[in-house]
This record gives structure tokens, sequence and C-alpha cells, in this order.
């Protein structure tokens, strides 16, 4: 309690610019993102949705590529089936699996379920299978989702809508998570999801920066994919494909009330591999493949793509990269205050999450939130401290490693001889 | 009656010359017979067979006949002795003009006391021309004689034949002269002794004698000749006289005629009968016949006529038959109806003379064994019973004797024998109670013909009642008489270029399309057997359902000489080496033939498809197998020669009632149209279904991620990306080949995979692999329950179920039952009622003989009465036999059973190898 009071008594006694200085971190990094949404949340109309005649206008494929997926690929289809807009197609490709999927979509193909099926007996990595699917492909529209996911009743009806629009490419969907009681990671990834995706999408959305969208669910417009040649070999295709869309001059979607579920990683380190490889992906694509978007004198920059490119730098990178040395600014400067500085940094922003998470239940249609609510403080650590550990970690590893050419996701015969 | 008729219309037609004679044929052998007749009957003359010495003399008490052709050498009876009994009964006067047939004249030569009856000798093989100008001449000499009244008994003797010294000698020169001769009588000499001896015309005799007396001496007036008429023959004659006289009033007139002397007949005759007789009520004659009925039957007889008119029974003659003129005094009147018993165990015959006799107008009951016949015999009156004198249980003459020990009161039947061993019937005691015996094979018509015959008397000739009385089944009657020798010869040679010798019935000869000829018919209702069906032009199954509707045909083997019955045939000739045909066919034969005995009578007889189907998969060695057949638009076939889908509705059944269990034999697909089973399986694309389908391997280029089929990478011998235009030069480090894609020619679809699907060969329509229909086919294998069925009948499986049937205990029994199930429901004593059966009987008597095999049963059952003390009551019957136990509990009686079948065999010396099944009072009753 001491410590507390006199932390206040020391805080109190600051100035107004040296009090700014102790909140810089969330000022800088925090503040303006969540003003953003409130602005977004507020202001902005959400995407207006139209009778189900609409959603008919284009034919829709879906392609769903699994590894091992034996079990998941019935369960996917049944949940197409069941669509308000059932797809026209449904391409279903097995990738060098050995756990029988082939007699899976075998037996599908036979029922009817699926329209065509395809496997090899090789792993080639999710680009490839998505590459051939794609080409078997005959309708306007192609939705890319992941063999694990199951999609609501309305999904494919709404995330088609967009497409009305002619300078559409892709529109992302809403991808949230299934298994939230699974863990308390889980729950956490939950609100993460809510707010990264619903809101902070819908946000993005606003700016015209969408900038991925997302392996797990989107759609394409089919004739924007073969324009930009389909998926490109190795992880992270599916912001590689969006960037490169973007790059092409297709603007990029959102649909939040298009909702997909998933499963996330429900314990801490089969979080951190995939984060390690989401994080890595992106950083690679970014500023390797993609890394002409901040040079203003490549003939193919633009300002948009900049921005998006900015606001990952700052947020993300420099975000997660600072948080050791403001720490340790702190210590040194305030000594044994800094914990009590830390929290009631923490306080503060844990009343931010609270508002945020209200916003992003606001815009997230069909989710339970309402039972996410207790794990707002946990989401607090796991956001504030946690991830930007993990993302720093990924970083550093990827930009001395280069280890996303080592990943499990994409073959090594891939890693081997791919560019980029 | 026919005789009637005959003369009739040879009356009014012209001169005497053309007048027919009454011909009587008697001969063993059916080809003779019916040659003879033929040609007899074309020459005009009015022609009756008989087939042995007793029917003949039968005949000629009952009509008068111008020439009797009798073979010497007869069953029962030489020709002679005959003959002489003949003349013994009614003295020389009234005889016909006499003529043998012999194969060995000389042994009539010899016989010096036989020989003066006969007027001439025709030694076989003779010429019919013969036989004819011999008839020619004697119509000759009858038409040339002026003297046509009534021949008298002194004139008969005068003219009778010459002395036997004369005759003697003639025929010795004859004999020398021509040992090989047709006839031994040179025609002049005939012609000129014929003349001068033949007394008159036995036409206008025997009209006299049908008159009886009732007035009519202008015999030329054909309408006071058709008076004499009984109703029956009324309808033949309207034809006739229509066809003679045109103009309807004499029809109507004869009709009116008919009718007073119809009631006027019913005055005419009081029979009187002699009160005391000891013989048995069997019949000798038709006259015994007749006049026994009319003392019994004064009611039956109303609206007929006489008997004594209807059977032309001379009144002289009267007096010669009085100590045969017998009837049972103390008998009281019957209510005959019009029905006809049959005991015969042979399904086929049964069946043959059922459907024949219920035609005619009859009813028909059949009886399976002499038990049942004495039952039937019992409980209702039949105006005729036709036994077959081998029956099992009771034999024919055993139903006799039991008939006349136990029932009194009333009339008997009218008993006829049949039998392939009449010699043996003869021997019996009682054999001579029969009134007639058919030798096997014989003739239907002279069965039909004597029950009308009897019928004619007994019930007035109800049966013919003017119509058409023909058997719809047999030939119509415009049809040619069927020579049964000569068809048994020719069935008999179906296997002769085998080298076997069997009698079968052929197709398309014997059985074809429309079912049965009349010639095969007649030859199974003579009760003759076949070993096999032949088939020697193309048959379908479909043609061969006949066999499944008549008796047991279906269990004789079908032997298929064109090889396009397939599996459905037994033995198939043109898949066999010559060499070994014969040898199979008698073997296959044999097997049959033996199974067949085993199947049980009920079984054999049954009408049920189902079981009829049971007992055919029985004797095909018990099991029915699906074959794969191209013709069968099931794609198989059984092989039984029945049709598929009736063996599949009635399998069903059998295995329901756990007769038969299945055996998985393959599963076809079939046709959603037309059910067919012939269809085109393919390959087809998932879109659009077309089966033009190509395969290519799929190339993967990891650089750039493109995967797709190696076509697009193809230029020329390089292959290079059609995304990022990299030349793929290193397998394995540049790109792989992950698996294969499928393309669809027709609308450029690609897979993994390709469907499959169905184009029916025979109608055209498309079925996807997963919509197609399929059928299991099973093959079907006889259960034990199966085999006991069949060969124990349905006695106490009862239908193939458990439930025994009252109706087959034996009465002792079910009156024992009823006690014991009276105190079951009072005081809730148990009783349990085991019946044993014998599976093995047949082959343990086979072995050990009939006696060892019944008195261990006898013994078997002792030793269970011993053992179960006076609780039980045992009853042997015929194939089970019953145990009772009193305070038994059917439960603990099934928990004990291997220890009863210990004691029951205990001292035995031989394995009967019992089956006992058990039932308690729920089971029993209810």
């Amino acid at each position: 309690m001491n410590l507390i009071t006199e932390s206040f008594d020391y805080i109190s006694a600051q100035s107004s610019a040296s009090i700014l200085s102790l909140f810089a971190l969330v000022i800088i990094f925090e503040i303006p993102r969540y003003l953003a949404l409130f602005l977004v949340a507020a202001f902005f109309e959400r995407p207006r949705q139209q009778p189900l005649d609409v959603s008919f206008r284009r034919s829709v494929a879906v392609i769903v590529a699994g590894h091992n997926e034996a079990e998941s690929f019935p369960r996917c289809v049944d949940s197409l089936m069941e669509q308000s807009r059932p797809p026209d197609q449904i391409i279903a490709f097995s990738d060098g699996s050995t756990d029988g999927t082939p007699q899976v979509l075998r037996d599908l193909l036979a029922k009817g379920k699926i329209h065509n099926a395809m496997w090899t007996d090789l792993r080639g990595g999710k680009s490839a299978g998505f590459n051939i699917c794609q080409r078997m492909a005959t309708c306007d529209l192609i939705v890319n989702i992941d063999c694990d996911c199951s999609l609501d009743r309305d999904a494919i009806r709404r995330i088609v809508e967009p497409f009305d629009d002619p300078e559409i490419g892709g529109v992302a969907g809403n991808i949230q998570v299934r298994n939230a009681d699974a863990s308390l990671i889980a729950a956490c990834q939950a609100i993460e999801y809510m707010i990264t995706i619903s809101l902070g999408k819908q946000a993005a959305l606003v700016f015209d920066q969408v900038t991925c969208a997302s392996g797990g669910y989107s759609a394409f417009r089919r004739s924007a994919l073969e324009q930009i040649g389909g998926n490109d070999a190795g992880g992270g295709e599916d912001l590689d494909a969006t960037l490169r869309l973007r790059a092409y001059g297709w603007k990029i979607g959102f649909r939040s009330d298009s909702v997909c579920y998933t499963d996330v990683p429900d314990t801490v380190a089969a979080l951190v591999r995939q984060r390690f490889r989401w994080e890595r992906d992106a950083v690679r694509l970014r500023f390797r493949k993609y890394s002409y978007a901040m040079n203003p004198f490549h003939p193919q920059f633009r300002v948009s793509e900049l921005a998006h490119q900015l606001e990952f730098l700052i947020f993300n990178i420099l975000g997660a990269s600072i948080l050791p040395f403001y720490i340790v600014w702190l210590f040194y400067q305030f000594g044994s205050h800094a914990f009590v500085i830390l929290l009631s940094v923490k306080i503060l922003l844990m009343i931010i999450d609270f508002y945020v998470f209200i916003l992003a239940a606001m815009c997230t249609p069909h989710v339970n939130s309402l039972k996410l609510f207790p794990f707002i403080l946990a989401y607090n650590f796991y956001n504030g401290l946690f991830m930007r550990c993990v993302r720093l970690a990924a970083y550093v590893d990827e930009w001395i490693f280069k280890s996303s050419y080592k990943d499990s996701y994409v073959p090594q015969k891939v890693h081997d001889v791919r560019g980029g | 009656m026919g005789n009637n008729i005959a003369h009739i219309s040879g009356s009014p037609s012209g001169g005497r010359a053309a007048e027919p004679l009454h011909v009587l044929i008697v001969e063993d052998s059916p080809v003779t017979q019916d040659v003879l007749k033929e040609m007899l009957r074309a020459a005009g003359h009015k022609v009756h067979l008989a087939g042995d010495g007793r029917s003949a003399l039968k005949a000629m008490n009952a009509e008068n006949f111008d020439v009797v052709l009798i073979d010497y050498h007869m069953p029962h009876m030489h020709g002679s002795e005959v003959v002489r009994e003949f003349v013994g009964q009614k003295g020389e006067g009234s005889s016909p003009i006499f003529g043998a047939i012999t194969a060995d004249p000389a042994a009539i030569l010899n016989d010096r006391e036989q020989i003066r009856f006969f007027h001439t000798v025709f030694a076989k093989p003779f010429e019919f021309e013969e036989v004819l100008s011999f008839v020619e001449s004697v119509r000759a000499g009858k038409s040339s004689d002026a003297a046509i009244a009534a021949r008298s008994g002194a004139e008969s003797a005068a003219v009778l034949p010459l002395s036997s010294e004369e005759k003697e000698a003639e025929r010795e020169i004859a004999v020398d002269a021509t040992p090989e001769a047709e006839s031994l009588l040179d025609q002049d000499e005939l012609a000129r002794r014929l003349n001068a001896l033949m007394p008159g015309s036995a036409f206008f005799e025997s009209l006299e004698q049908s008159d009886d007396g009732a007035a009519s001496t202008s015999s030329d007036d054909p309408l006071e000749i058709i008076r004499q008429l009984r109703p029956g023959a009324q309808k033949a004659l309207e034809d006739m006289l229509a066809s003679l006289v045109p103009g309807s009033e004499n029809l109507s007139q004869i009709k009116d005629v008919q009718q007073e002397e119809n009631g006027a007949a019913q005055q005419v005759t009081q029979v009187e009968e002699p009160a005391e007789t000891d013989r048995p009520p069997a019949i000798e004659t038709q006259k015994d016949l007749t006049d026994r009925l009319d003392a019994l039957m004064p009611v039956a007889r109303e609206g007929s006529f006489p008997a004594e008119q209807a059977n032309a029974v001379p009144a002289g003659d009267e007096g010669t038959d009085a100590p045969e003129e017998d009837a049972e005094a103390e008998v009281g009147p019957a209510d005959y109806s019009r029905a006809v018993l049959i005991a015969e165990d042979s399904p086929v015959t049964q069946d043959i003379l059922k459907l024949l006799l219920s035609s005619s107008g009859y009813e028909v009951d059949v009886a399976q064994d002499g038990t049942e016949a004495l039952k039937m015999i019992k409980a209702k009156n039949y105006f005729v019973a036709l036994m077959d004198y081998n029956m099992p249980g009771l034999n024919g003459t055993e139903v006799i004797k039991h008939c006349l020990e136990e029932i009194s009161g009333r009339a008997l039947p009218i008993f006829a024998a049949m039998t392939a061993e009449p010699s043996a019937v003869l021997a019996d005691k009682y054999g001579e109670k029969f009134s007639k015996i058919f030798a096997k094979p014989f003739n239907f018509d002279e069965v039909r013909a004597y029950i009308e015959e009897v019928a004619e008397s007994v019930l007035g000739g109800v049966a013919n009642d003017g119509a058409a009385i023909t058997a719809g089944v047999l030939a119509p009657a415009a049809a040619p008489t069927v020579n049964l020798k000569e068809y048994s010869a020719d069935v008999a040679r179906g296997l002769e270029s085998y080298g076997v010798s069997a009698r079968v019935l052929r197709w398309p000869e014997d059985i074809g399309p429309a079912g049965f000829s009349v010639a095969a018919r007649q030859y199974m209702a003579a009760g003759s057997d076949f070993d096999a069906v032949l088939i020697s032009e193309r048959a379908t199954v479909h043609d061969l359902r006949h066999l499944w509707t008549l008796g047991d045909l279906h269990l004789l083997p079908i032997i298929d000489e064109t090889g396009q019955l397939g599996p459905k045939a037994d033995v198939s000739i043109p898949s066999l080496p010559r060499g070994v045909v014969g040898r199979l066919l008698e073997g296959t034969m044999q097997e049959f033939r033996e199974a067949r005995q085993s199947v049980h009578i009920e079984v054999r007889q049954s009408k049920e498809t189902s079981e009829k189907l049971a007992a055919s998969i029985y004797v095909r060695k018990r099991v029915l197998t699906p074959e794969y057949s191209a013709e069968n638009a099931l794609g198989f076939t059984y092989d039984c020669a029945q049709e598929d889908e009736e063996i599949l509705s009635a399998v069903t059944n059998l295995t329901e009632q756990k007769l038969l269990q299945r055996k998985f034999f393959d599963r076809f697909h079939v046709c959603n149209g037309c059910q067919s089973t012939h269809l085109n399986v393919r390959e087809e694309c998932f879109e659009c279904r077309s089966p033009n389908l190509s395969e290519t391997t799929l190339v993967h280029h990891f650089r750039c991620a493109y995967q797709g089929p190696l076509q697009d990478f193809q230029q020329g011998s390089d292959l290079v990306c059609p995304k990022c235009s990299r030349e793929l030069r290193h397998f394995g480090v540049d790109y792989d080949k992950p698996g294969i894609v499928i393309n669809c020619g027709a609308c450029g679809a690609s897979s993994s995979d390709a469907a499959v699907g169905f184009k029916c060969l025979s109608c055209g329509q498309h079925t996807d692999g997963e919509m197609i229909r399929t059928r299991d086919v099973f093959q079907y294998e006889l259960t034990e329950k199966g085999v006991a069925f069949i060969e124990e009948g349905p006695i106490v499986i009862g239908g193939g179920q458990k439930q025994l049937k009252f109706a087959e205990l034996p009465l002792e029994l079910v009156i024992e039952l009823n006690k014991s199930a009276r105190e079951f429901t009072e005081t809730s004593r148990p009783f349990c009622l085991m019946s044993i059966g014998y599976p093995d009987r047949r082959a343990l008597t086979s072995e050990h003989g009939f006696r060892l095999v019944e008195v261990s049963r006898s013994q078997m059952v002792e030793n269970l009465r011993n053992y179960f003390g006076d609780q039980a009551i045992t009853h042997q019957g015929t194939d089970y036999d019953y145990i009772l136990v009193n305070r038994l509990a059917v439960e603990n009686c099934r928990a004990n059973i291997e220890t009863y079948n210990e004691v029951a065999l205990s001292g035995l010396k031989i394995d009967l190898n019992p089956r006992i099944a058990s039932f308690g009072p729920e089971e029993l009753f209810g």
C-alpha cells in the first residue's frame, strides 16, 4: 500500500510533460488506434445487407483445401450445403494427405455433395493446391475456406454482396473463434479476433486499408485471381495474394456479418508457433517481397500501400520492439515506482480494452460475446505483454534466421527453390 | 348303349348287306386292340374292346356280339376258357362266332377240348385284311340268311362248329402248308362254311332283347327303337339323326316318345331278389351290379330305364345267372352320390384320373393310401372306388376286407383295382371282390367307359347328361385313338440313342407349350411312370411349366439334348463327352428315382409351389444354386426348371419357414428402369456423366506453386511453367508429379477420380453408381428341418411349422390327449406328447429288412413305456410312434431327451436313429 501511495504522490508531483512521457507508449501506440475504432464504430455506416437474390447475381465456387483433414472435410462441406446461398461449385483438395482423406473426398463426390475433388499423393503446400483448384473453378467468385472452418448460415450470401462493386477484387470474411471455452488462451484469442478482425478490419475498410483477406475464409473475384496468377509459393500466401491484388489496383472488402468460425490453438506452445509463422511471413512479405511499397521512387508506389505498411511498421514492429526499452527506461527513471506506474498504465489500458470490447461486440454479429466478458482482464496481459513479446521474438527470429524459409507450413522442397 | 346306336344308324341307311356287326375284341395288347378296332370301325362295324378274359365275359354277358375275336393267351384266363365259360353259362345257342388270335396256333390245335369253340384261328403275325375278310364273311352269311327272325337256341346248337375232327384236319393242313400263314382257313372255304352256318342277325336279336317284351315289333322304325334308349344316348342319337333325317320334327317326336316311355318304364320292372345270400357285396358282372342296385335303390332308378334294358341282358339268361344274382338284402337304402374314390399313391395318376373324372361330371375324392381310402369309404358313399392294389398302409384287398367287416347297413362302392400285377390281385383271397381289374398300363378310356357304365347303371346315366362328356383334357371325340402299347414303346425308346432304356416324357412330342399330349395323359392316367423328361427341341422354362402342374413330374430329371436350358436342365447332353452320356444318364435317373422315393407322399402330392420347389431341391442334391446367365434378364438362373421369379418368391417363403437356409452368392446391380442386370458399367465424369475421360499426371512447380496437368507444361519435349514461364528441369527439385488428374473430354472438367455409372443395355436408361439398385442373390440349401419335412411329410412340422396336426393323430391318442388336457386345465397336471419319427427308416429297411426294423421299433416303444411306467400311453402309427406321458412337463422332457433316447435304444440290435419331438399342452392346444 505504501508503495502505491508513494507512487501516487510521486506521479502527482510530476509535471504534465513528464506525465505525458510516462504514458508515452500508451499515448502513441494505443489511443490513436482506439480512437479510430471508436470513430468508425460510431460514425461510419456498415455495409448494407442486400436481399438474397443479390447474392445469386454471380456464381460462387468454394475451394476447400486441407492436409490430413479426413474428419473435417464432411463437416465443412455440410456447413456449405446449409448456406442460405449455397455455393454453385464445391472444389475439394487434399494435399498429399495420408489419413484417407482421398477416400472421404471420393465418398463426398459419389454422394454429390461436392462437385470436384482433387488429391495428390505428395504434399505440395497450400498455394499449389489452391492454384489447381482455382483453375478448376468455373464460377465468377471463388470462396476460399480452410476445411477446419465452419460457416454461419449467411456467410456466403454476405461475403459475395460486396462484389457488386466492380472494383472489389477480394473480400475478407469475419473469422471468429469457435473454441473460445477451450482454454484461457483460446478465450483471449477470441477477444483478440473480435477486436482485430471484426472491429479492426471494419475500421481498415473505412480507410481502404484491408490488407489481408485471410486464407481461412475469404472471397475473390476469379478474374482478379487469374490476373495475379493465383497464389505464390511460400507461407502467408493469403497476405501475399491480397497485397498483390492491391498492387494490381483491386480493392479489398470486408464483411463483419459474414462470419466464419475456426478453432484457434488452445495451448501457448501451439499459439506461439502459429504466431511466429504469421509474423515472420508478414515481415518477409511486407519488407522483402513488397518493400517497394515504401519506396516513393518505385513505379508501383502508392500512398495507400505505404499507409498500411507504415501502420504495420509502427504499431506492430515498433510497438513490440519498444516495449523492453520502455520498461528498462521506466525502471531506470523511477526505480521501484516503475511497478506502480506500470500498474496504473495497465489500469488505464484495461479501461480502454473494456470500451473497445464493447465496440467490437457491437460489430460482431452471431457471436456470444457476453461470455467472453470476464476474460477482458486476462486479455489485457495477453495482448499488451505476451503477444508483444511473441511478435518481437518472431521479428528477431525472421530478421536474423530467415526462419520463414524453413517452417513446416510449406514443404521444404518448395522452400528450397522459391524466390522472394 | 353305343351298341344300340350303331344298330339304329345302320338300319335306316340301307340294306342288310351294309349292316354293321357287333364285334368284341378280346386282346391284351393295346396295340393289337387299337389297330383291330380302327380297322373294323373303318369297315363299319361296331367294336367293343376287352383287355382280358374277365372283362370279355362281362361284356359278353352284357351285350350280344356277332363276332368275338379272342386272344388265346391272356392274363387270368385263356381264350378258350373264356369261350368255354361263356358257352357253359349261356349255352351254345346264344354264342357269337368266335375267332382265336394266337402266336402259337399249335397250342390251340393240340387242345382238342377247346378247339371246337373256335370258328377260325389267326396266327400272329396275321394280316388284318384276313380278319376283316373273316368278319365280312360273317356279315355276308348273316345277310344272305333269309331266316332273319330270332335265332333259337336249338338252331344255334345246330349251326355251331364243325366237328372237332373236321376242323383239326383242316387246320393241320393249313398250318403245315403255310407255317407262317396269316389265316388258317382258306377264304373260299371259310365263306362257304360261314354262309352255311351263320344263323341270323345278332342285330335284331339284340334289339328284341333290349325291348324286353315292352312291345315294339317294328324294329325297322327308328323312332320305336329310340324310345328304348335311355336319355344318356339321346344326344348322340339326335346328332346322328339330324345328319340322316333332315327336319327336326323327328327329334322332338323322339323326345316326346322318350318321355312317355320313361314314365312307363318306371312301372315296368320289378326285379325280385333272393333275400338270403352269403355272398359278399362284390360284383361279378354288370348284371349282377344292376340287379343289386335295382333292388337297393328304387329311388335312384326313377327317371331311368330299367337296368336290364340298359345293359341289354338277354332275359333268357337270367336262369344261368341266378346263383350270382345276389345282393345284400340287409343293406339299407343308400344315398349314392356321384362320388368316385380314387385310392392311388402315384401323384401323377391321381391328378390325371381326378381331372378326367371330375371333368366328366363326377365328384372325385383322392385317398393317398389304403388306410385313408378305408376311412373315406366309411365316411361317404362312393359308387365306385378305384383303388391301386399296391398301396402303403392297407392294400386294395385289405381295404375291401375291412369294408366288408366294418361296414354294414349300407351299400359298398363297386371296387375296381388298378395294378401292374393283376395276377397278384387274383391270387389274393379277396381279389375277386374287385369287379374290375385294370392292368397297368391301362387305357384310360377303359376306366372312363367302365365308370360311365357303372354310373349309368347306378345313377341312371346322369353323369353323361347328354353333354360332351369327354374330359377336356383327353382327346376330343374326333381325335385319333391312342395306341398305348405303341406309345409306351415309343416312350421307352426315348434314350435309345444313348444306349439307355428309360421311359421319357418328351418335349415337344409328349409335353408341348400347351400341355401334355393326349397320349401322354392317357399313359399317365394308366398308372405308368416316366423316368425322365427329354428335351429334344428348344424349350424355355416357361414352356415346361406344365411339369409343375401335374403330380410329381417336377421331380423328374430333365435331360436336355439341345443344351439351351443350361443349368436348368439336370443333364445337358451337348456338354458331355459322348462316351459317358449313357452312364451318366442312368446314374442321374437312378439318383432321382431313389431321391423321389424318399420324398414323403404328401409332399409329392402337394400343390403348393413352394413345397414343390422344396421337393425339387431335395431330389436335386438338396441345393438350389444360382448360375450366371446372360440370357436371363436377372443375370442369373437357378438350376431348377422353374421360372426364376417363381423360384424367388417360393424360396422366400421356404426360408421364412426355415426349411431353407441361404448363402450369399452375388450382388447384382439392376437397372432402375427395367430391372435388367445387363448393364454397361463405366467410369464417368462427375459433372456431365460422359465416359469420355482421359487420365494425365499432375505436375507441381514448386517455385511458383503452379500445379496442373502435364499438358499445361508441355512445350514440345520441354516442360515450361505456364505461370512463371520457367523451364522445369530438375525433377524433385524444380517440380514433381504429386498425383493424377482425370480430364473429361466432353465438358472439360477435371478431377482426381471418376464416377461410376451404369448404362442399361436393355432399355438404355442411365443410372448413377450411387443410385443403382442392387439385388443380392443367394444359394439355398435345405436345412435339417427342410429335409425332415420332405422325408417325413408335413405331419409333425405341419406345413413347415411345428404344429402337430390333430387330424393326423390316431383316434385313440386324441381321446387320451383330450383326457390329459382336461386334467391339465382342471388340476394343472402336466403332460407331454412325444412323437418319434424315423428319418432313416427307408435306409434301415433296405439294410436290415422290414421285419427287423418294425420289431426294433416296437421294442423301442416298449422300452420307453417301461421307463415311464403307467404314466405313459403309447401308440404305434405307420410313420410315427407316439408316447403320451402324464405328469411330465414338456420342459423336463426336453431336458432329458438324451436319456430317453438312450433308454429307448437300449438292447436294440440296430440303431433306429429316432427323432423325438416333444409337445406340451400349450403347443398342442394353445
